[in-house]
C-alpha cells in the first residue's frame, strides 16, 4: 500500500502525535523511532525527527536522558515529561472527538 | 577503474574516510542542514544529532577490510537521512519562507577565470576559458593550435595565462569558474551529475581508449600527487586516531614536526621551482629567436614551434613534481591550513630568486639577452597588439 501523495499534509500534522504516542511508553532513541515508523505510515527520517524533537523539547513536552551504549557513543533516550503527557492525553481525545464528527458526517 | 581520493572527515568527533565524490554529498548536506536550522536555537545541537547519525550509518558500510565510505553509500545515507526540515515553529510562520528564500537566493552569479587543471590536457588553462565562455573545451584547444600555428606568439600567451590564472582549488571556485550561483545544493548537483559522468564514462569504451592516450605527464603528475595526498590522509588518520577529539576543521591542522621539516624544506623547494622557471624562460627566448640551444642546433626537420612545445611539455614534466611538493609543504609549513604567512613570505621569496636568476642568466649566459632583444623587437609588437 503506497499512501497518497495528496494526504502528506495531514501525516505531517499528525508526527508530534505519533511522536508522543511512541516515547509514552519505554524511553526511546532516535534510531529506535525511527525504525518503529518505518513499518507504518509514518515512516520518517532523521532530517525530519531531530529539528522536530529539539522543538518538543523546547516546549517541555519530551526531554532525554544519555544513556551508555555497548557499542558506539552515549545516546540520547527520550521520554514523555508531564506536560507532555497531559498533552497527549488531550490529543487523544481531540482525535477520538474529530473522529467521532467524522464518521456522523457521512451519514 | 579510477583511483578517488579519500577526505578524511570529522563527525561528531570521530574520524571517518570518505571518498571525494562521497565527501561533496556530505558536505552540501551538511550546508543545507545548517542554512535551514540557521535560525532554530538548537541549530548546534541539531547538527551535532545529525553528524552523529550519518556517522552510525557510517558505520554500518565499514569493516575490518574496509575503511572508506564510497560514494554511492554516502548518498544512500544522505538520502536515508532525508531533508532537514528548519521552521522553528508548528504554524507557518512568516520568517521562516524569508530564511529559506534567503538561503536559496543565489547571491549574482560572477564569473572568474580559473585554471582547471583536473579537466585540462596539461594546465587546464584551455577549460578555464571553456567554462568561462561556457562552450565545449575542444574549441578553444583547437583555437589556440590553429592561433599557435598561425603567429607563435599565442604559445607565449598560453604560458602567461598558465602563470597568471588562479587554479581553482574549492567548489566555490569551481563554481565562480563557471558563473553559475554557489549554494550547497549546487554542490550536492554537481557532485551527482560527476558521479553520474563517471560512471558513464567507466561503461563507455571509446572513452575509455581516450583515457589510454591521455599524456604521461598528467598520469605522472596525478599519481605523484595522489601520493602526496594518501600521505597527508594517512598522518591526519593517525593524528584522529590519537586523539579523541579533533577540532572541527576540514584543514586539519599538523604536528610541529612536520611543520618545522616543511620549514626548512620550502626555500630549498622555491630556489629549485624558480631556478626551473628561468632555465625554461631562457631555454624558451633560445628556441624560440635562433632555432638552437647553446649551438645544438635542431634536427632539420623539426619545425620551430614543435620545439618550443618540446620546451614546455619538458618543463611541465619536470617542473610538476616540485610545484606538487611547494604546496605540499606550504600547508604542513602553514600548521596545516593551504593559506598562511608561510605560503606569503614563501611567495615573496620565490619571486625575489626568480629576479635574481632572471638577472644572472641575462647577464652570463650568452645568447639570451640577443634572443630577448631580437624578440621583443620585432615580434613583440605584434605580440602584445594580438593580447
Amino acid at each position: 500500500m503506497k499512501p497518497r501523495e495528496k494526504f502528506t499534509p495531514i501525516r505531517k500534522g499528525l508526527l508530534e502525535f505519533v511522536l508522543l504516542k511512541v516515547v509514552s511508553g519505554e524511553k526511546l532513541y532516535v534510531a529506535e523511532m525511527l525504525k518503529r515508523l518505518a513499518a507504518t505510515d509514518f515512516a520518517t527520517q532523521e532530517g525530519t525527527l531531530y529539528p522536530l524533537l529539539s522543538r518538543m523539547r523546547r516546549e517541555n513536552l519530551v526531554d532525554y536522558e544519555w544513556q551508555e551504549s555497548e557499542s558506539g557513543p552515549p545516546r540520547k533516550y527520550y521520554k514523555l515529561t508531564p506536560t507532555g503527557q497531559s498533552t497527549l492525553a488531550e490529543l487523544q481525545s481531540y482525535w477520538q472527538q474529530l473522529n467521532n464528527t467524522i464518521t456522523q458526517l457521512g451519514t | 577503474m579510477n583511483m578517488l581520493k579519500v577526505v578524511t572527515v570529522n563527525l561528531n568527533g570521530n574520524a571517518y574516510q570518505v571518498d571525494e565524490t562521497g565527501f561533496d554529498a556530505l558536505h552540501g548536506y551538511l550546508e543545507v542542514a545548517k542554512a535551514a536550522l540557521a535560525q532554530n536555537p538548537d541549530c548546534a545541537e541539531i547538527m551535532t544529532d545529525l553528524e552523529q547519525a550519518i556517522a552510525d550509518k557510517c558505520d554500518t558500510f565499514l569493516g575490518a577490510n574496509k575503511n572508506v565510505v564510497s560514494a554511492v553509500e554516502m548518498a544512500q545515507i544522505v538520502k536515508e537521512m532525508g531533508p532537514v526540515e528548519g521552521a522553528t515553529e508548528d504554524a507557518p510562520n512568516p520568517d521562516a519562507p524569508d530564511a529559506a528564500s534567503t538561503v536559496q537566493t543565489p547571491t549574482a552569479p560572477t564569473r572568474r577565470l580559473f585554471r582547471l587543471p583536473e579537466r585540462g590536457m596539461l594546465g587546464g588553462v584551455c577549460a578555464g576559458f571553456a567554462a568561462y565562455f561556457n562552450v565545449d573545451v575542444v574549441w578553444v584547444r583547437l583555437l589556440f593550435v590553429l592561433l599557435t600555428f598561425l603567429t607563435g606568439v599565442w604559445i607565449f600567451v598560453w604560458l602567461v595565462m598558465l602563470f597568471v590564472m588562479p587554479r581553482a582549488q574549492t567548489p566555490e571556485d569551481l563554481a565562480l569558474a563557471h558563473g553559475t550561483p554557489f549554494n550547497a545544493q549546487e554542490v550536492i548537483n554537481r557532485a551527482k551529475k560527476k558521479y553520474e559522468e563517471f560512471s558513464g564514462a567507466a561503461a563507455d569504451l571509446g572513452r575509455k581508449q581516450w583515457r589510454r592516450h591521455e599524456p604521461t605527464v598528467k598520469n605522472a603528475a596525478a599519481d605523484i600527487k595522489q601520493g602526496i595526498d594518501s600521505l597527508g590522509t594517512k598522518m591526519n588518520n593517525v593524528r584522529a586516531r590519537t586523539r579523541a577529539r579533533t577540532p572541527r576543521d576540514m584543514d586539519a591542522p599538523v604536528g610541529y614536526g612536520a611543520q618545522v621539516a616543511a620549514g626548512i624544506s620550502l626555500p630549498v623547494l622555491s630556489a629549485l621551482s624558480a631556478a626551473l622557471l628561468v632555465v625554461f624562460l631562457a631555454l624558451l627566448a633560445l628556441v624560440a629567436d635562433t632555432d638552437s640551444v647553446f649551438g645544438w642546433t635542431l634536427l632539420p626537420f623539426m619545425p620551430q614551434w614543435l620545439a618550443v612545445a618540446l620546451v614546455v611539455v619538458a618543463y611541465l614534466i619536470v617542473a610538476a613534481p616540485v610545484g606538487i611538493a611547494r604546496r605540499a609543504s606550504h600547508r604542513y609549513a602553514n600548521g596545516g591550513r593551504h593559506f598562511g604567512w608561510a605560503s606569503s613570505l614563501d611567495g615573496l621569496l620565490w619571486i625575489a630568486l626568480v629576479a635574481v636568476f632572471a638577472w644572472g642568466v641575462y647577464q652570463f649566459v650568452p645568447g639570451v639577452s640577443e634572443a630577448l632583444a631580437n624578440l621583443f623587437g620585432l615580434s613583440g609588437q605584434s605580440a602584445w597588439a594580438m593580447l
